[in-house]
């Protein structure tokens, strides 16, 4: 072998040697950030999903599959007493989301205040995946701000179902204000800095704090009584035409809103855990651990009933069977579920004061959750949960761009 | 500071400094060889422009490299920053083998253009100078730039690269004149593997900086992460870390960058073969060792010749040897250095001196010089003063076009004697100040409007500290103020005047410039205040007299005797509402006054439980007026003892309290009575509340004026929310104005709306309150 041949084959081995090694750790750093990405909580902390929009955020963006890990729905009422003043609160809610949902450094108000910001997030404030998803309740359009004739075709006052045990300190409200984030700290952010500049016009009712389970092992995250919930949530198109109103009898100011309800679901877990888990499986119709059909083997197995009339596999009482019959006549009854759970302290018999804040968005209250609940009566779950609070609310129009605020269209 | 972040600055400066200073000794030998018609040796004055003119170009170069990066957001700093380390970590790899394979024809090539620029003029000598240089000088301020940066810190690098660039002088100096001899062979090739080691270092922080910033991936991919174990500021550490650039957390790309760098690149400088190569037939016979020549300078040429090259041995040298030399290092840099010795000694210098001898006049064969050349060759100062010039200018227009950063960061220094005497500009908007505390005293350093109004301020400074000055400021002219260790007497800055928008940037809130309240300022409304509250102590006085009378005469209650005594324990806990000792304001004192059993072991038990609350619990808990009588008359006493007292400091004497109680009154309203906190069964939070918001309003009404010419839109909003809450409270019982005549309803009893309503129009109240003890706190001026 002659020297330059060798030179030319030392310096293509160590050429290659070096372009797979820089190669190599180019490529498995990228993976790694990218799996970091979707791991790790910090780059989340960025985050933002776009607060602008004919629809609000908080619903769909994210959608419940990806929904953010921390969440707190609280309900208002207004105190303030004029329209005026009803405005001027939706305004100031509109400023305060849109800021709070970019993210950015608090301005500074020298020295002749206290600071502008809690600093709970630290002095740059992370928009941390921050949705705000602000509701109307029927109260709202009773006689104080002359908006009774505006009032959407289908907001009622929730009134309690045959299983229910409403407690009068968790319903209603003028106003809802669900706020989901990648993390508890910014929730608790964004209410404290969102009270405080609406202190004088709305007062809290009642707020229940939730978390969403991560999947476990995969598939659709759990609820508390260890069952994934959600995998049978419509997605795309169907979801959106599912929810955002466009009935030409609702008043002309709703489009693009929803009617969301709220039901606090206290879930009886010691109860549950003292249940065979053929009965528990029965109750829900799925397995729970893989959270497939009771007729299938997978999570997003679609059950088919129509092979099991008599309900010898999924039974007919079962929770997946009645909510969702999967006929066609049903299929319209069908409505987005974005649910989080719930952890209190302990009831006074010693058991876990803990749940589910069901949330769920349809285009008509009436048409989708009341007739999906109604036919939910009696069954054989019922008697391991119990809806204790909540309300129906009226998802405001998304605020179209920085010159729009919630309700504008509603007050003019 | 951490000395050991100063040592590869110090190794950087003292290697590039020699560097650049042996070159300037062969310019200057070769200048003072160059014959002269007058038969005098050749003048030095245009090296030393030219080398002043390099001097110029790298501090301009410094200049640049640090303002603009400073005004780049984090990410473009590090992306900058990283790109910059690489550069000069590729730029210094390079000079390491640059200066092995050509030092030894370097004195020979300069000793050619300088006799080239001889002939053409003294300008053009200066232009020699200042290439020569220069190159050397910007190469060395990337490098240092890059390792500082690395480090992490300032001073202790630059202090660092001082030492090394002085000690670098000096040695040449010493070389020059003779009077120290080095084997410089030998320094620059051990000095060449702590650079290559060092630039490793700086390579991998490069890298990671580029991650951080997002060009490069893998910046989860993490290595290893010692910040946890070890202490980053333990000696060792920081040793460690000073020495190599390293730092505790690494990530894979920038080990596998690190040890990469540093196998390839020692192995090629130290393992390139003793043995000469056949390729050296093509060389030509370069006057070897052409420093020699030169009479007094040989010896520090030979040196460069020689050992930078390191070439094998100093006689035989040959021009095209790129793998000629060096074999392992000590040895042969040993034997080279002998060499060297031996020619400083030894005459051998007219060896190479033909080159330069024979040259006179013709140039070596050299081209013509052209137009230009002849144009600004015979010009030594205009070409010297553009060369000095021109990089400062052009560094200043690049520093001027540079633009204006979101929110800049400055530094302003406070010394035991000075304060902010590096405070020199600001702009307009937000922006974050530094403030460094390098006095031995804590102090209070406030930034100051042309009105003597605080814009921001740092309210205690620690010695020796450093404090972020967060400001927003419009067009107008501030000062720095520092009261140090409770001067009398402030330091004061400069003015700086910051020219844009009079107001701030769009989306920026302004906050209020606040002229400074003193004591004496606060001395009459809180003189006011306190014969405010000895009239109402007064009363309460006669209150209590008449709460005794109630509880002395039955041993049993009566239930006609019940509701009177009851309905004078409400007059009277309204009576010491409207005094406004809140929040503890009144001390102990006040505290045996209406203190809650709260916290006290005995509970309602305990004999510490005394006052108001006290009678409360007993009037409705079933207690017998017997029980409770003793309890009235020591409440009678201790009111007495505060009406004794009330000029004290503890209680209402001093006048910096008066604007805390505008705000804490009502604070202690929304804490206390509208939670229920001090509760013992009356149930009286509205009427509190009430009586809070009217004790709330005289202390307004004494600070009104003070209030109104700091914020005039402040005092409009709170007189709103007082008019609400008022409404609010009277909408749960309209008796209350009348002072609640013994009926009132308790928070429980009230409808959820009223509730809502009266801590709606309290919260909003106490929003726009909280302003006041920040408006009128008590500032040195």
């Amino acid at each position: 072998m002659n020297p330059s041949r060798r030179n030319f084959l030392k310096g293509a081995v160590s050429g290659a040697a070096g372009t797979a090694l820089a190669g190599g750790v180019l490529i498995e750093g990228a993976r790694v950030d990218a799996n970091a990405a979707t791991t790790t909580g910090d780059p989340a902390a960025g985050m933002t999903y776009p607060f602008h929009g004919p629809n609000q955020a908080g619903i769909l963006t994210p959608g419940p599959a990806s929904k953010q890990a921390a969440s707190v729905v609280a309900s208002f009422d207004v105190t303030a007493t004029s329209k005026a003043g009803l405005a001027e609160l939706l305004q100031a809610l509109t400023s305060r989301a849109r800021v709070l949902t970019a993210g950015g450094t608090p301005p500074d108000l020298g020295v002749g205040q206290p600071p502008s910001d809690s600093d709970v997030l630290g002095p740059a404030m992370p928009a941390d995946g921050l949705t705000i998803t602000v509701g109307a309740g029927a109260s709202l359009f009773d006689g104080r701000f002359g908006l009774a004739s505006r009032k959407p075709l289908r907001l009622t006052t929730m009134t309690a179902f045959p299983n229910d045990a409403l407690e009068d300190a968790w319903l209603h409200g003028d106003l809802s204000i669900q706020l989901c984030a990648n993390h508890a700290d910014a929730v608790h952010h964004a209410l404290r800095d969102i009270t405080r500049h609406t202190r004088g016009a709305m007062q809290p009712r009642w707020k229940m704090q939730g978390y969403a389970s991560p999947p476990r092992p995969s598939g659709t995250g759990r609820n508390l009584l260890g069952f994934k919930d959600g995998t049978a949530n419509p997605t795309g198109s169907l979801a959106t035409s599912l929810i955002w109103v466009d009935n030409p009898a609702e008043p002309a100011w709703a489009r693009g809103g929803s009617y969301q309800a709220v039901r606090l679901i206290r879930m009886l877990v010691e109860f549950w855990d003292r249940v065979s888990i053929t009965e528990q499986e029965g109750m829900f119709g799925r397995r729970r651990d893989s959270g497939a059909p009771l007729d299938g083997t997978s999570e997003f197995d679609t059950p088919d009933f129509a092979a099991d009339p008599q309900g010898n596999v999924i039974p007919l009482d079962s929770h997946i069977r009645l909510a969702n019959p999967r006929t066609t006549a049903t299929e319209n009854n069908r409505l987005v579920r974005r649910s989080y759970s719930y952890d209190l302290g302990f009831d006074d018999n010693g058991n876990m004061q803990a749940g589910h804040i069901f949330l769920a968005y349809q285009q008509d209250l009436e048409r989708q959750f009341i007739t999906v609940q109604k036919r939910l009566v009696d069954e054989p779950l019922a008697d391991y949960v119990q809806p204790f609070g909540g309300g129906y609310f009226y998802v405001l129009p998304g605020v179209r761009d920085s010159a729009d605020w919630y309700g504008r269209g509603l007050l003019a | 500071m951490n000395w050991a972040d100063s040592v590869p600055n110090l190794l950087i400066g003292l290697r590039e400094g020699l560097e650049a200073g042996l070159v300037v000794s062969i310019l200057l030998a070769a200048v003072q060889k160059i014959p002269r018609a007058d038969g005098g040796r050749g003048s030095t004055r245009p090296v030393w422009l030219g080398v002043l003119g390099a001097i110029m170009l790298a501090g301009s170069f410094a200049a640049v490299l640090t303002y603009s990066t400073n005004v780049l957001s984090s990410q473009g700093q590090e992306a900058i920053g990283g790109l910059l380390s690489v550069l000069a970590v590729g730029l210094v790899t390079w000079m390491i083998f640059w200066m092995r394979r050509t030092a030894r024809t370097l004195s020979a090539h300069i000793r050619e253009e300088v006799a080239r620029a001889a002939l053409i003029g003294a300008g053009a000598l200066t232009i020699t100078a200042f290439l020569s240089v220069g190159r050397e000088g910007l190469e060395t301020t990337l490098f240092l730039w890059t390792a500082a940066k690395a480090s992490g810190q300032t001073v202790s690098p630059l202090v660092g690269a001082a030492i090394g660039i002085v000690a670098a002088v000096i040695l040449c100096w010493g070389l020059y004149n003779r009077a120290v001899k080095l084997n410089i062979g030998v320094f620059f090739s051990r000095t060449a593997i702590a650079l290559i080691v060092i630039a490793a270092g700086v390579l991998s922080y490069g890298l990671g900086d580029l991650q951080d910033a997002g060009w490069l991936p893998g910046q989860q991919w993490i290595a290893f992460d010692l910040s946890a174990r070890i202490d980053p500021g333990s000696w060792w550490v920081s040793i460690i870390t000073g020495l190599t650039e390293l730092s505790p957390k690494m990530t894979v790309l920038q080990v596998v960058a690190w040890v990469a760098y540093l196998l390839v690149v020692l192995w090629a400088f130290l393992a390139a073969s003793p043995a000469p190569k056949p390729v050296v037939k093509a060389a030509a016979p370069v006057p070897a060792p052409a420093p020699a020549s030169v009479q007094a300078e040989a010896p520090v040429a030979a040196s460069v010749g020689s050992a930078t090259g390191g070439s094998a041995t100093g006689g035989s040298a040959t021009g095209g040897s790129a793998t000629g030399g060096s074999a392992g290092g000590s040895r042969a840099g040993g034997s080279r250095a002998n060499d060297g010795g031996r020619a400083n000694d030894g005459g051998r210098a007219n060896d190479g001196s033909r080159a330069n001898d024979g040259g006179d006049g013709s140039g070596s064969g050299a081209p013509e010089p052209g137009r230009w050349e002849l144009l600004v060759g015979r010009r030594p100062w205009t070409v010297a003063g553009a060369l000095i010039v021109v990089p400062a200018l052009a560094a200043g227009v690049a520093i001027a076009a540079l633009p204006a950063s979101a929110a800049t960061a400055s530094t302003v220094t406070v010394t035991a004697t000075t304060c902010g005497k590096d405070f020199t500009s600001a702009r307009t908007g937000t922006q974050t100040i530094t403030v460094t505390n390098s006095s031995h005293k804590s102090g209070e350093i406030s930034l100051v409007n042309a009105g003597g109004a605080i814009v921001a301020e740092i309210e205690t400074l620690g010695p020796a500290t450093s404090a972020p000055l967060s400001a927003t400021l419009t067009a107008g002219t501030y000062t720095v103020k520092c009261f140090m260790g409770g001067a009398a007497t402030a330091l004061t800055s400069a003015p700086v005047t910051v020219t844009g928008s009079s107001s701030a940037p769009a989306g920026e809130a302004t906050g209020v410039a606040v002229k400074p309240v003193t004591a004496r300022d606060l001395t009459p409304p809180n003189d006011q205040y306190q014969a405010y509250a000895a009239s109402v102590l007064a009363t309460l006085a006669a209150d209590v007299t008449t709460l005794q009378g109630d509880l002395k005469g039955a041993g049993a209650w009566k239930p006609a005797g019940l509701a009177t005594a009851r309905a004078d324990w409400l007059a009277a806990q309204l009576q010491w509402e409207r005094v406004g000792a809140s929040y503890d304001s009144f001390g102990d004192l006040g505290l045996k006054v209406d203190g809650l059993p709260a916290g006290l072991a005995g509970g309602v038990r305990d004999p510490g439980f005394t006052g108001l609350h006290r009678l409360e619990y007993g009037l409705w808990n079933g207690q017998r007026a017997s029980e409770l009588a003793p309890v009235a008359d020591q409440l009678a006493t201790d009111i007495a003892s505060v009406r004794k007292n009330l000029p004290s400091d503890d209680l209402a004497g001093d006048p910096t309290n008066l604007p805390i109680r505008a705000h804490e009154i009502l604070e202690d309203a929304l804490r206390d009575h509208l939670s229920g906190i001090d509760d013992q069964g009356a149930g009286a939070a509205f009427p509190m509340t009430y009586a809070d918001l009217q004790v709330t309003r005289v202390v307004l009404g004494e600070l009104h004026p003070l209030i109104a010419a700091r914020d005039p839109q402040l005092i409009t909003a709170i007189d709103a929310q007082e008019a609400a809450l008022e409404r609010a409270l009277l909408a749960t019982d309209p008796g209350l104005a009348g002072g609640s005549g013994g009926h009132w309803l308790t928070p429980a009893q009230a409808p959820v709306t009223d509730r809502q309503d009266v801590d709606s129009a309290l919260g909003n109240l106490l929003e726009s309150l909280s302003s006041v003890p920040d408006l009128l706190e008590v500032r040195p001026a």
